[in-house]
């Protein structure tokens, strides 16, 4: 075999594979016709390059509908908050000429009212007020779980907000006859976190404690330094929950027992909810409890404030999707 | 005798508002949008407005970029259906925003809100 054909042939080799090496798949060699290793070496070039070629191509494709689907997906959840947002507005739109009538008819404004007329206004007022509490909760959720919610953190002072919360707290305990005790350690120090979302934290745990405690027992509100963290708890002497069950009450639409907790009224969101505010806070939330004994809802608070609370909760698993995830892998 | 205007652009809680002022004493106009309450803002000369967020028609920040080219310079409670964070901040930053109030309201914090800003 002639020396320069042959040396031409390797060089025309390395050239198809620095092609191939470089991203160009469509580098082809043409046979010698010669049954030797190095028309060997063609066929296996040629035959790498279409491989490649093909993968490369159904990757692409592949690709392609990743993207496609992508978009479909953001325009679904484009909608959805659209739709929640609407909603919202269209449903307390009309709610708040109700609240606002129900109340001026309450306070006597216009005209003055029989026992029974007020104790039907002060049931429409009531109810109203947790259909109010339910739309901001399928709201929160949405938010939350589309990583749209929003935090305004600043400096807040510990026996304040737990203060005002059990004060907001004392009627609806009050008409179970329930003490709400609160104990805040000394020189517990203020934290940075959004005040209002961290209020309806305590709200949601302090209402769930009133409704499944019997009346006239006492709730004890608990806030202390703990390491580097804020320690809230939340106890009550209520039915507390089963064991089984203690883990799941923080899922959404979970309820313990749905009939009957379809008679103390809530949809099972109060908890998903306050646990996405304290986790994008850089926090924990867990109940223990003993079933006929009572529940102890705690939940912390860094001392150090995460930096990107806003971004935290995109990384909250609101629906256990990652788990199932994980679970399908096992 | 202090002056208030309603703005919003759903006729009951229009009204219902101007009732709850005027049982407090107040002498009120009603408005029921941003260009409407524009046009009458500055022939009624109101101490503070009540003015719904999310109208037909002109946006907040809009009225509010609006009013300020005006005599008349009320003190404006807005009242909104959505928690006020992110970028409607801004709001705040225009003119003279001195309070929001979260619809459905209590009727004791409205109250007390536009009392404290009387």
């Amino acid at each position: 075999m002639d020396k320069t054909s042959e040396k031409d042939r390797i060089s025309e080799m390395i050239d198809a594979i620095m092609r191939v090496a470089r991203g160009d798949y469509s580098a082809q060699i043409e046979r010698s016709g010669r049954d030797d290793d190095l028309d060997s070496l063609a066929v296996g070039i040629n035959m790498m390059s279409n491989d490649i070629e093909r993968d490369i191509t159904e990757r692409k494709k592949a690709e392609e509908k990743i993207r496609e689907q992508n978009i479909q997906l953001k325009k679904l959840d484009e909608l959805k908050t659209a739709f929640l947002n609407v909603t919202s507005h269209e449903l307390r739109t009309p709610m708040t000429s109700i609240k606002g009538y129900v109340q001026m008819l309450l306070n006597q404004i216009l005209g003055g009212l029989s026992d029974e007329q007020r104790q039907g206004l002060d049931v429409i007022l009531r109810n109203t007020n947790r259909l109010d509490g339910l739309i901001q909760d399928i709201l929160d959720v949405s938010r939350l779980e589309s990583g749209t919610m929003k935090f305004i953190p600043k400096k807040t002072d510990i026996d304040t907000l737990v203060g005002q919360t059990v004060e907001t707290m004392q009627a609806s305990a009050g008409r179970k006859e329930i003490t709400i005790n609160a104990d805040i350690e000394a020189d517990v120090p203020g934290l940075i976190v959004d005040e209002l979302r961290i209020k309806q934290v305590m709200t949601n745990l302090l209402n769930n404690a009133i409704k499944f405690s019997p009346d006239g027992t006492i709730i004890n509100v608990k806030a202390r330094k703990e390491k580097n963290d804020i320690l809230f708890e939340i106890q009550d002497f209520g039915r507390g929950i089963p064991k089984d069950k203690q883990d799941k009450v923080f899922e959404t639409f979970y309820q313990v027992d749905s009939g009957e907790d379809r008679k103390f009224g809530g949809a099972g969101l109060g908890l998903a909810v306050s646990k996405g505010i304290v986790v994008s806070h850089g926090g924990r939330i867990w109940v223990e409890s003993r079933e006929g004994k009572g529940s102890t809802f705690s939940f912390t608070l860094p001392l150090k404030p995460v930096k990107d609370v806003e971004g935290r909760f995109k990384a909250i698993d609101m629906f256990g999707l990652e788990k199932t995830e994980e679970e399908e892998n096992d | 005798m202090t002056k208030v205007m309603v703005v919003d652009d759903e006729i009951d809680v229009r009204k219902m508002l101007d009732l709850m002022m005027k049982n407090e004493g107040y002498d009120t106009e009603m408005a029921e949008d941003g260009s409407d309450f524009l046009e009458k803002v500055d022939s009624f000369n109101p101490d503070i407005v009540t003015l719904d967020v999310m109208m037909p028609g002109p946006t907040t920040v809009e009225i509010l970029e609006k009013l300020k080219k005006k005599k008349s310079k009320p003190k404006v409670m807005l009242l909104t259906v959505v928690r006020f964070d992110g970028d409607e901040k801004k709001i705040f930053e225009q003119g003279n925003v001195v309070d929001y109030i979260k619809k459905p309201f209590d009727i004791d914090v409205l109250m007390d809100a536009v009392k404290k800003h009387e």
